[in-house]
């Protein structure tokens, strides 16, 4: 007892001494040195030309848009070789996601290229809540710039906003909806706009003679992936046809066995969208266990793998949505080093990098790329 | 013809009593019949194939969690050594050498089980605890096999059909069947089990183990020894689900097999087995494997308007709750 507290005393002293040697307050932050985002005019043209959900096109911005001149005041010096340290925070890893490898070479060929010190930081498994509490953490390590995933605009608000307040500029990639729609003072999203990869992936399955839809989504509360979902139910909607969303686990034997009863269940559904090679896996053993030809069903994906390349081009796969992942990851560091060195900053609020359909005209040239660049 | 009747009666009784597996065969039973009935579709070889099909990877994996509760300990690292066996299987299979990558996928996730009991028997720590932590240290492990990426092969070898291919004599004798040769495997695998577990001296000691400690000791039982060959057995089935994995789906991922370890146990339970040790069998860990996936098809086929297709888990997990608390029952009352 008499050494649990010695020892209990010892710590407190050493905290003490720390402490002491601690800058007594911290510097006062200053002002956000950034210049204000240069927001784009109200009506921010989207990268493609169908109806969004709901919202006028006349919202007005929030903040009037900031002259483009640098404010007089406390104009960041210009420095093109300035040495920049960077955190990304995004809620999945190259290390069990085969699709963020592609996001990560192109954040770190970004890094080379620019010479600038990038550290990616991501939960070990989807888990948001996580993700949110990282955000904190690469606050708290006051990089020069951020970038991360808006997975979760409402859980993700209050972590993203104290960066911000502490002076250091955020881009968003590869997951969220731009500054407006997510109420959150970000530059710019960098990366697909969901609900119109989900849009037009089921027009384009309409188009091709589908009349009922079901979306097979592996991760039911990742937002993109429920707006990719709510965008492909809305494009049946539009025609007057039915799609449902169908939920299924990690467990690929257990996925197979759902979209097998659930094809029993309906069998009036022809037109089947996965949101992943983590979907389409469990749907082609099902599509061969079942004994349905190329062309009986219609099937489109978002992403690319081996197995979806090989499925475009034997025809049973009408397309996979490419979102271009090493232009995200490429183009949030650029974005960042051009604040931080050139003082540039993005246009609009969304800055798309896809969707990008590869179907059966253009999927040899997108093969050849496929892991690396794609 | 009285005494006849009674006799049958008491012999029911005794049945629910001393077995284990009673209970959770008469709910698999009942839910069976139940579904049959008033599920459109269900009564069918497709259907029913399509249930064991998404029990055999859960399956092979619960035999050795439930032998390892019998024993008293709980392992919830099988989750990624799926994983790490899946990827020392898949990676040999890259370069022609199956059988290699077959004895890997055996012995490595064998060996990091074994490392499991001795952390448990050496440091004391919980089991819950020691196999919490190494599960995420097994992860890492498959990620440093992997190199970080999802590894997918579109080539087919021989032995893809021997795990986990389509079964022919099977499939083509009853229509619509879409069994697989793992079903096979399964079995075989359970039947090893549950006769290592009733009929030999080792299966005696795995009981003793779990139920009364200081009286196994005193019996001259070897308590740490058994419990790390537990979990050895435990890892080494992990890695015998990720070659099924493999061989099935030739893709395997970093995070394969993540939350299956929870599923086993819930698996487990719902088959008879108790959390506190010293009660389980192998047939029980089967039937509740087999129950949970019978409940999930149900559900999917029943179709409820107002049960979103992507919502239904929150249904199985009510039944499972349900099937639980209905063993629990069965086996007070008599």
């Amino acid at each position: 007892m008499n050494k649990f507290i010695r020892s209990a005393m010892l710590v407190v002293v050493c905290a003490l001494m720390l402490n002491a040697c601690a800058p007594a307050t911290p510097p006062p932050t200053a002002p956000p040195t950034i210049p204000p985002p240069t927001t784009a005019p109200a009506q921010a043209p989207q990268p493609t030309a169908v109806p969004p959900t709901a919202v006028p096109p006349t919202v007005a911005p929030t903040k009037a848009p900031a002259p483009t001149v640098a404010p007089t005041a406390a104009a960041p010096a210009v420095d093109p070789n300035k040495k920049l340290k960077l955190v990304m925070v995004q809620h999945a890893l190259c290390a069990w996601d085969s699709f963020w490898c592609v996001v990560q070479k192109g954040i770190e060929t970004a890094a080379k290229q620019m010479n600038i010190e990038v550290t990616v930081l991501g939960p070990d498994k989807f888990d948001l809540e996580k993700t949110a509490t990282l955000i904190d953490q690469a606050t708290a390590a006051k990089p020069d710039g951020i970038g991360l995933t808006v997975t979760d605009a409402k859980l993700f608000k209050d972590p993203i906003n104290r960066a911000i307040k502490a002076g250091i500029p955020v881009v968003a990639y590869n997951a969220g909806s731009g500054p407006d729609k997510d109420g959150i003072p970000y530059l710019t999203y960098i990366g697909q706009d969901e609900y119109q990869g989900g849009y037009l992936g089921g027009l384009r399955m309409i188009a091709a003679g589908g009349k009922k839809g079901v979306c097979i989504n592996q991760q039911v509360g990742h937002a993109g992936l429920d707006l990719r979902c709510k965008g492909f139910v809305d494009a049946f909607a539009s025609k007057n046809l039915k799609a449902a969303v169908l939920g299924i686990t990690d467990d690929p034997a257990q996925s197979q066995t759902t979209i097998s009863d659930y094809a029993t269940a309906n069998p009036d559904v022809d037109a089947f969208l996965t949101l992943g090679p983590n979907g389409a896996n469990p749907f082609y053993a099902w599509l061969k266990a079942s004994g349905k030809k190329a062309g009986d069903v219609k099937h489109g994906t978002f992403d690319l793998s081996p197995e979806i390349v090989t499925h475009i081009q034997d025809g049973s796969t009408l397309f996979g949505i490419d979102q271009q992942p090493f232009l995200q990851g490429y183009n949030a560091v650029m974005s960042l080093a051009l604040l931080l060195r050139q003082n540039v900053s993005p246009a609009l609020p969304v800055t798309a990098t896809g969707p990008g359909f590869v179907d059966k005209t253009n999927v040899a040239f997108v093969k050849a790329l496929a892991g690396q660049y794609r | 013809m009285v005494n006849a009747r009674l006799t049958w009666q008491r012999e029911i009784r005794h049945l629910f009593a001393e077995s284990s597996v009673a209970g959770p065969l008469f709910t698999l039973i009942f839910v069976f019949i139940l579904s049959s009935l008033f599920v459109p579709h269900f009564f069918s070889w497709r259907t029913v194939s399509g249930i064991v099909n998404a029990a055999t990877l859960t399956g092979i994996v619960t035999i050795g969690v439930t032998l390892l509760m019998i024993s008293g300990e709980f392992d919830l690292s099988v989750g990624s050594l799926i994983a790490v066996g899946g990827y020392l299987f898949g990676q040999q299979c890259a370069h022609n050498s199956p059988l290699l990558g077959l004895a890997l996928a055996f012995l490595i996730p064998g060996f990091l089980g074994a490392l499991n009991g001795l952390i448990r028997v050496r440091t004391g720590i919980p089991s819950f605890i020691a196999t919490l932590g190494t599960g995420f240290i097994f992860r890492g492990a498959a990620w440093i096999l992997s190199g970080g990426s999802m590894l997918q092969l579109t080539d087919k070898l021989p032995i893809y059909d021997i795990f986990n291919g389509r079964f022919n004599l099977l499939d083509d004798l009853l229509p619509g069947a879409n069994f697989l040769t793992s079903l096979l495997w399964l079995l075989g695998t359970v039947l090893v089990f549950q006769y290592v577990l009733v009929r030999t001296r080792y299966g005696n000691h795995v009981f003793a183990v779990g139920g009364q400690v200081e009286a196994a000791t005193a019996q001259g039982v070897n308590v740490e020894r058994v419990k790390v060959i537990n979990f050895a057995i435990s890892g080494a089935l992990a890695g015998f689900a990720g070659v099924f994995t493999f061989c099935q789906f030739q893709t395997m991922r970093v995070a394969s097999g993540s939350g299956t370890e929870l599923t086993a146990i819930a698996s487990a339970v719902v088959g008879g087995a108790l959390l506190a040790g010293g009660s389980g069998s192998i047939w029980g860990a089967l039937i509740g494997v087999l129950l949970i996936s019978m409940l999930r098809t149900a559900v999917v086929l029943l179709n409820i308007p107002f049960i979103p297709a992507d919502n239904f888990e929150a249904i199985v997990g009510v039944t499972i709750v349900g099937a639980a608390i209905f063993n629990n029952w069965v086996r007070q009352r008599t």
